[in-house]
């Protein structure tokens, strides 16, 4: 056995004299969080973000990391053909380092509930399972579907929907989640009512002579569905919603560590003087309350600037966009809630062809669609674009690991 | 623990004298992971005994056991994680050390992970006196900065 008064002489030799590529392999682990704490310690790493060699390291680490859910994990891609007097809408499996490997989906039973116009609600499939809706608002189906075992669950209507006929029921989905504390998969949504238009009412056989009409109450509100109850309940909580006009364009939104995640924009007010507001809303699917992280501050004018939240590797992440001159900023946020911790880590200069990400993929690929509608892979790492050759509108991409989870199974 | 006198490769074991004078004895293979080890035994050759004066006999054996599982390809994340469990922080800094010496990539990757992991929940002060940084703050500088990243030090306790 050694004697112990060898050791100390050689930890207080080591402890001095760690050398940076040493010591940076260990910081460009840390969180965000951490990071930005620890540059209180000492003046040289108060400048670890400025320091080019750290940065090579921290930007390396973040490409290649690898959130653990999604290990052996493919995309999705959802595809929109226009045709002469429809919408063509298919799924495609795709896998392979260079997205080499595509196999269409055989979305036939999801189809037969919801039709042809299906939409996967978020960016990740959650324990193999999707949620799909119709892009057309008023069918309002929902249903859960495991491509891998083709089991499907229609989610039952809301009691909400059948108060009266005499309105127009407008769902919008916002967030489909895991909640790990009860193993149950919620659905949330913010339901809109319009008034029934004479026609409607006519279509529906409907007569209004008799409707008390000013107790129908248009209030819309938030409702949250839940597989282990198999019923949706209402929500007593006014939370920001997605601003999106049309129901076919899916914006990014995705459900990591507990919380279903999409960024929005306050309303425009009558006084068009009033700027409309962009931030991330956060839902914690267990406790069902929610977060919001204002957008980080820019010198910009936020006109020049369009956003667009993603995730990559197991980060929130803001691609920003500065048109006149077409260069991307990335930037990680380091806490939910917290406008400062938004971190620019990557800076891409001249992608004058692209124009939104629909996605992160491992590695740092990142899926953007060009001005022509085509979808391209830029690799983070190399700074190279690939142009993957999918024909059609490849518009929404989701994460996606297989699982054999029975659906039936949670609901018992 | 006398050296094989076979010479095929696959049964060969290396002899390592520690810096304090123990001497192991570790796998060819094993030893083809450690790229310093592998460097003096293309320089001196398989037959002598490879001195290694910035490794020691407390953590020598440790390294070797992480070794002898990963050349079985038996390497897990149970495993790894009992590995570390009884190690404190320091303990695992010098055994971190002497994975860079050793240049023992997948060993160095997976300690300065567990590294990070241990000092997420640490303070500002644990963190100096852990890698023996001398804080060149004035208290103004240093009081600004602290503010300005308030919301990194949430939930965060202030050790000694």
């Amino acid at each position: 056995m050694m004697e112990k008064s060898v050791t100390p002489t050689i930890m207080g030799k080591v402890s001095k004299h760690i050398p940076d590529d040493v010591l940076f392999s260990i910081l460009s682990k840390l969180s965000l969080k951490s990071l930005k704490r620890f540059e209180s310690v000492c003046k040289s790493w108060s400048l670890l973000f400025e320091n080019p060699y750290f940065m090579r390291i921290y930007q390396d680490h973040i490409i290649h990391r690898n959130h653990s859910d999604h290990d052996d994990a493919s995309i999705i891609l959802r595809r929109i053909v226009q045709a002469p007097r429809e919408l063509l809408i298919s799924l495609y499996l795709v896998y392979g380092n260079n997205f080499e490997n595509k196999v269409k989906l055989d979305t036939s039973l999801p189809s037969q509930e919801l039709g042809q116009k299906i939409i996967i609600v978020g960016s990740v499939s959650i324990n193999g399972i999707l949620c799909l809706t119709s892009m057309v608002v008023e069918d309002r189906k929902v249903v859960l579907w495991n491509p891998a075992t083709d089991e499907l669950k229609v989610i039952p209507p809301s009691p909400v929907e059948s108060v009266t006929p005499f309105r127009v029921f407008l769902p919008q989905i916002h967030g489909f989640g895991y909640d790990g504390v009860r193993d149950d998969y919620k659905v949330l949504r913010y339901v809109q009512f319009g008034q029934i238009s004479v026609l409607d009412t006519l279509a529906r056989g409907l007569s209004d002579e008799h409707v008390a009409w000013n107790e129908i109450s248009y209030e819309p509100l938030w409702e949250i569905y839940s597989l282990r109850s198999n019923l949706w309940r209402k929500l007593d909580i006014k939370m920001p919603t997605l601003m999106v006009s049309f129901a076919d364009v899916e914006i990014v939104r995705f459900y990591m560590d507990g919380m279903c995640h999409w960024w929005t924009q306050t309303s425009w007010s009558d006084d068009i003087d009033e700027a409309s507001e962009s931030y991330l809303v956060s839902f914690d699917v267990s406790n069902e309350v929610f977060f919001t992280t204002p957008m980080p501050d820019d010198s910009f004018d936020l006109g020049l600037v369009e956003s667009h939240l993603v995730m990559l590797n197991g980060y929130i992440a803001l691609i920003s966009y500065y048109g006149e001159t077409a260069t991307f900023y990335i930037s990680i946020l380091g806490e939910i809630g917290v406008k400062e911790s938004w971190t620019k880590l990557f800076i891409v200069g001249s992608l004058s062809t692209v124009e939104r990400p629909i996605g992160a993929g491992k590695k740092g690929n990142i899926l953007f669609l060009t001005k022509d509608d085509e979808l391209v892979c830029f690799d983070l790492g190399t700074q190279k674009i690939v142009e993957l050759g999918f024909e059609g509108d490849m518009c929404q991409m989701v994460i996606y690991k297989e699982s054999l989870l029975s659906i039936r199974g949670i609901e018992n | 623990m006398a050296q094989e006198a076979s010479s095929s490769t696959s049964s060969k074991t290396i002899s390592l004298k520690t810096g304090d004078g123990e001497i192991f004895e570790i796998e060819a293979s094993a030893a083809k992971q450690m790229k310093t080890v592998q460097r003096l035994i293309d320089d001196l050759g398989d037959d002598i005994t490879i001195p290694l004066h910035n490794v020691f006999s407390k953590e020598l054996p440790k390294i070797i056991e992480y070794y002898k599982k990963d050349i079985t390809g038996e390497i897990t994340k149970d495993f790894e994680a009992e590995f570390v469990k009884d190690l404190n922080d320091d303990e695992v800094k010098v055994l971190f050390l002497a994975a860079n010496y050793l240049d023992a990539n997948k060993l160095f990757e997976f300690l300065s992970q567990n590294i990070a992991d241990r000092l997420e929940s640490k303070s500002v002060e644990y963190v100096r006196k852990y890698f023996g940084v001398e804080n060149d703050f004035t208290p103004e500088e240093e009081s600004k900065l602290r503010e300005e990243r308030a919301w990194s030090f949430r939930g965060i306790k202030e050790d000694e």
